[in-house]
């Protein structure tokens, strides 16, 4: 005779019951540009980005090209910061991704999110393998702390560190065939923290603020079911933040002494002036009320285009130059 | 570009000669990267005054990198950290000023694939930010050494790719500059060791040129010189010329020298322009870096001299 | 600082344009709810006469039985099917078609009925050339070394081997003088006391040096290993595409005398129940119980597909069928006692 369930075992929910539900998702997203000369063609992006056999990545056209690499996960066992009290350590996996945008854009954004209180010592790692990007916290710990503790923590050598997860990540696209190794910009990789306290049905609530160590640190109250759509936003917001430092790079190395402008400016506007355009992947409404409130007070947009502006003229000014010494020379 | 500093013994000068090389370059509009390969002992942290890392960083430095502890290394603005307030300043027109600091108690290793790999993908990573990345090696030949030279070697390096420039610093003695030659040129010296990870010998020969450090002139024995002082010393300097020539030394090889400056005899530190203007420091000294940092970066002055 | 609370928009107007272009969209399969593997033998088993193919199969039929009482099954009628794994992987016998008739008849005349015959060959690389051992392999993830694992460390070259902990080493030697100590392997998941067990995974005999494609053509993988691919294709959990890393061939009514002629999977009976299920039972001799303490570590530290694990998971919930979390709780085995 068979059975409806198996002796002593209950229907499971979708939902975990509350005890094992995040509170707390942590999150970083390296950007830096893509180590080619030219940007990816969209069919070599997508066997670029095919980090795992068996599954391809998903992408899209339109307004601007954009593929993003299947999960990958990355064993941990470290402590969370806090502000005060002892650290909780915490056990699991973290997820990662690669997202190439415009086919020269590469973000690795890496994510975890945290259960409090789950056990009282590390379990049989069955268990954490069956909940993938989730860590299991041994200890108490305060949401809010734990939030604080995460953006603002300095690096250490037992402390999460979400970001060289990214970092991971993005090095693995230099080693496959589509890339040439020869980017034609200077560009540095930057980062951008994030961590979002779960609040059942809460209205979202945000606080960006741009570190003095050039690090963007996104702290957010929002329902579970918004999640995805934030780390969305932050993604958004990490492509936006290098690519305006990526210009304004150019724009500062075209003044160096004994340098030529336009070799500095020249890739930057080809490889670059094309992409900006924030609300472009944002898919929810509550997203773009979020960058639309953002724009209000950081005004990105608004720096971006003055910039874009300055090296354009700079542009002008500098074959302006050049035709006016061509007819000298001539009329000499 | 990648710039390798090597010497064979310690005291050269190499790691302070390196650091005032990289605050030059800066200072002439290049974005540069100081990566201190000294494993054994880091100290571009102290030339640079970095209280933090005057012994190299605690946390996953170049050390823990190579040996796939971080997956990223350590990297400091010097600029920023530094406790030298003059040397917070940026001109206008300059570049930046990185230092990618060695471990605290870090130490030699046995060389392996992965080793060079990680190497490989550093090399990389800083050549995509800067423009010259200074590589500080220690002194003799070490792990370090051999998997720098693997790194560069044209059977990984992509052929376009920026040009490398090799240093060797020695000091203008009869024993220094019989040891540098040692280093470059015996059985298992950095020629040999370039040829084996697959460079051609003349083209590798091509990027190597010498640093004289610390070349006394006849100032050197205080104000009142005498004639038979002065004859002395030309007579000295000219037997070293033979020797170093017949080392394989000679001028061929000279990128440049840098004269003997006492400031450097009591601290290791970066020589600014304000330390010349103060008149505790000789021009003629950071002339020498200047001319140092001009013909570093110019293809031409490279393949000329 | 910037703090921000969007407005909440008065209506959210019906958006216009989408586009997400999955890169794959995860098939799904008709399930069994149990799937019991009757039986295994090396390939020289096959070769040494009937009797002690036909004893075995005697052995498995009243826990064959026994097990058909145990499905979980919610509300729906129980389904289940059979399975037989060869084991030409690491040896392979001519006059195959030979063996593989007296195989089923053996099994026949002892009252278990095979369904599916799938090759240990094709747990490696399939008929087609894919490499699906590779799509394991490159799943599998080391277990986190405690305290030290912040997610800064990029993770280890795989080596062939995986274990569940820390092997046992020399201990620190802070005098060079002092007698060397030695520090007891550890399990990292353990309860008081450790069993620590290391798995060979396969073993690369390329050059060194030599580039992937050749070190993947050349690599031999352990039984343990390609058992662990065989759970997880019985399971439905492998995927290439979307669809089944393995997929089954309908029986066209004669066996090929080459084993690499053969479907990865062969459906024997027409009227079988789904090959893949839900939970799998492997009913074996005892000696293989080593190796499934491996099987099992394996799958452990797979980490599958979102997707797929929670398309099953809503599968089952949908029809009522509690299902582990835990891929490994799937999987259960039955040891038929030695010295027979």
């Amino acid at each position: 005779m068979a059975r409806p369930a198996a002796p002593g075992q209950r229907h499971e929910n979708s939902d975990p019951p509350d005890k094992h539900r995040p509170q707390v998702v942590l999150g970083a997203v390296t950007t830096g540009l893509l180590n080619t000369s030219e940007p990816l063609p969209m069919e070599a992006a997508r066997q670029a980005l095919a980090l795992l056999p068996g599954v391809s990545p998903d992408w899209r056209r339109h307004p601007i090209e954009q593929v993003v690499s299947p999960d990958l996960f990355f064993g941990l066992d470290c402590k969370l910061a806090v502000r005060s009290g002892a650290q909780p350590r915490a056990i699991g996996t973290a997820r990662a991704r690669a997202v190439l945008t415009a086919g020269h854009v590469l973000q690795g954004s890496a994510s975890v999110a945290v259960v409090l209180d789950a056990s009282k010592r590390r379990l049989p790692w069955a268990h954490y393998a069956a909940r993938t990007g989730t860590v299991e916290a041994i200890n108490k710990a305060d949401p809010a702390d734990l939030v604080t503790g995460f953006l603002h923590a300095r690096a250490g050598n037992t402390l999460l560190d979400l970001g060289k997860t990214g970092s991971y990540v993005m090095s693995l696209l230099d080693r496959v065939p589509q890339v040439d190794r020869q980017a034609r910009l200077k560009t540095q990789t930057r980062r951008l923290l994030w961590a979002a306290q779960l609040v059942p049905g809460t209205e979202p609530e945000a606080q960006v603020e741009a570190g003095d160590d050039g690090v963007f640190r996104v702290r957010m109250a929002i329902a579970p079911q918004l999640l995805p759509t934030f780390v969305d936003f932050c993604e958004v917001l990490a492509l936006h933040d290098w690519l305006l430092a990526a210009l304004k790079n150019a724009f500062d190395r075209s003044a160096r002494r004994g340098r030529r402008a336009e070799d500095e400016i020249d890739p930057a506007l080809t490889y670059l002036g094309h992409i900006w355009n924030p609300t472009a992947h944002l898919s929810s409404q509550e997203m773009r009320s979020l960058w639309q409130a953002l724009e209000d007070e950081a005004q990105l947009t608004w720096e971006w285009q003055s910039t874009l502006t300055r090296v354009r003229d700079k542009v002008t000014l500098l074959t302006r130059k050049a035709i006016e010494e061509t007819l000298h020379k001539e009329s000499v | 570009m990648l710039v390798f500093s090597s010497s064979d013994k310690g005291g050269t000068g190499r790691s302070v000669t390196s650091c005032n090389l990289a605050y030059r370059l800066s200072l002439i509009g290049q974005d540069v990267a100081y990566l201190d390969f000294d494993f054994g002992s880091p100290t571009a942290g102290a030339i640079f005054e970095i209280p933090t890392l005057e012994r190299g960083t605690p946390d996953g430095g170049l050390h823990s990198y190579i040996l796939g502890k971080v997956a990223e290394p350590a990297r400091v603005d010097v600029r920023v950290v530094t406790e030298r307030t003059a040397l917070k300043e940026r001109p206008p027109g300059s570049g930046k000023l990185s230092l990618f600091p060695g471990d605290v108690g870090g130490a030699e290793f046995h060389l392996t694939n992965d080793h060079i790999k990680k190497a490989i993908d550093l090399f990389e990573t800083v050549e995509r930010e800067f423009d010259v990345a200074i590589v500080d090696l220690s002194a003799g030949r070490s792990s370090a050494l051999d998997m720098s030279l693997q790194a560069v070697s044209p059977k990984v390096r992509p052929r376009k790719a920026d040009p490398i420039r090799w240093l060797l610093f020695h000091r203008w003695t009869t024993q220094h500059v019989i040891a540098a030659s040692g280093l470059l040129f015996a059985e298992n010296g950095i020629v040999a060791c370039a040829t084996n990870a697959g460079f051609d010998q003349r083209g590798f020969r091509s990027m190597v040129r010498t640093i004289r450090t610390a070349v006394p002139d006849d100032t050197a024995f205080g104000k009142e010189t005498t004639p038979e002082q002065e004859a002395w010393l030309r007579k000295s300097d000219d037997i070293l010329k033979g020797l170093a020539k017949a080392r394989g030394l000679g001028q061929d090889l000279l990128a440049g020298l840098t004269p003997l400056e006492p400031m450097l005899l009591w601290r290791e530190q970066v020589i600014m322009d304000v330390d010349v203007k103060r008149r505790l420091a000789k021009r003629a000294t950071t002339k020498s870096f200047d001319e140092l940092a001009d013909r570093i970066i110019h293809d031409d002055a490279w393949e000329g001299f | 600082m910037t703090a921000v609370t969007p407005a909440r928009a008065s209506s959210t107007p019906a958006r216009v344009f989408s586009e997400r272009n999955q890169g794959t969209t995860v098939q799904n399969l008709p399930l069994s709810h149990l799937s019991i593997e009757v039986g295994h033998f090396y390939m020289d088993d096959l070769e040494n006469g009937e009797e002690p193919i036909r004893r075995q199969f005697e052995r498995v039929k009243p826990w064959l039985d026994a097990a058909m009482a145990t499905v979980v099954c919610g509300e729906e009628k129980p389904r289940v099917s059979t399975c037989f794994l060869v084991d030409d992987y690491f040896q392979r016998w001519p006059d195959a078609s030979r063996i593989m008739e007296r195989l089923l008849r053996l099994a026949r005349e002892s009252g278990v009925e095979i369904d599916y015959v799938a090759r240990e060959s094709s747990c490696a690389r399939r008929l087609d050339g894919f490499g699906v051992a590779e799509l394991v392999a490159r799943r599998i993830l080391e277990e986190p070394e405690p305290e030290y694992s912040t997610g800064g460390r990029p993770p280890t070259a795989h080596t062939g081997w995986l274990s569940n902990g820390r092997p046992p080493r020399e201990a620190t030697v802070l005098n060079v003088m002092e007698a060397h100590d030695w520090e007891a392997g550890q399990e990292y998941g353990k309860r008081n006391h450790s069993i620590f067990l290391d798995v060979e995974l396969w073993k690369d005999r390329a050059e060194p040096g030599a580039d992937e494609e050749e070190v993947l053509s050349q690599r031999l993988y352990s039984c343990p290993f390609l058992a662990a691919v065989w759970q997880l294709v019985r399971l439905g959990l492998l995927r290439k595409d979307g669809a089944p890393a393995l997929e089954v061939t309908d029986w066209d009514g004669h066996w090929s005398d080459e084993w690499t002629q053969f479907p990865d999977i062969v459906k024997v009976r027409p009227q079988a129940k789904p090959f893949y299920a839900y939970r799998s039972l492997s009913i074996m001799p005892q000696h293989f119980l080593g190796i499934e303490h491996a099987v099992r570590t394996i799958i452990d530290h797979v980490l599958l597909d979102q997707p797929v694990v929670e398309s099953l998971l809503l599968r089952a919930q949908d029809k009522k069928i509690f299902l582990p979390s835990a891929v490994a709780d799937r999987i259960s085995h039955h040891f038929l006692e030695g010295g027979q």
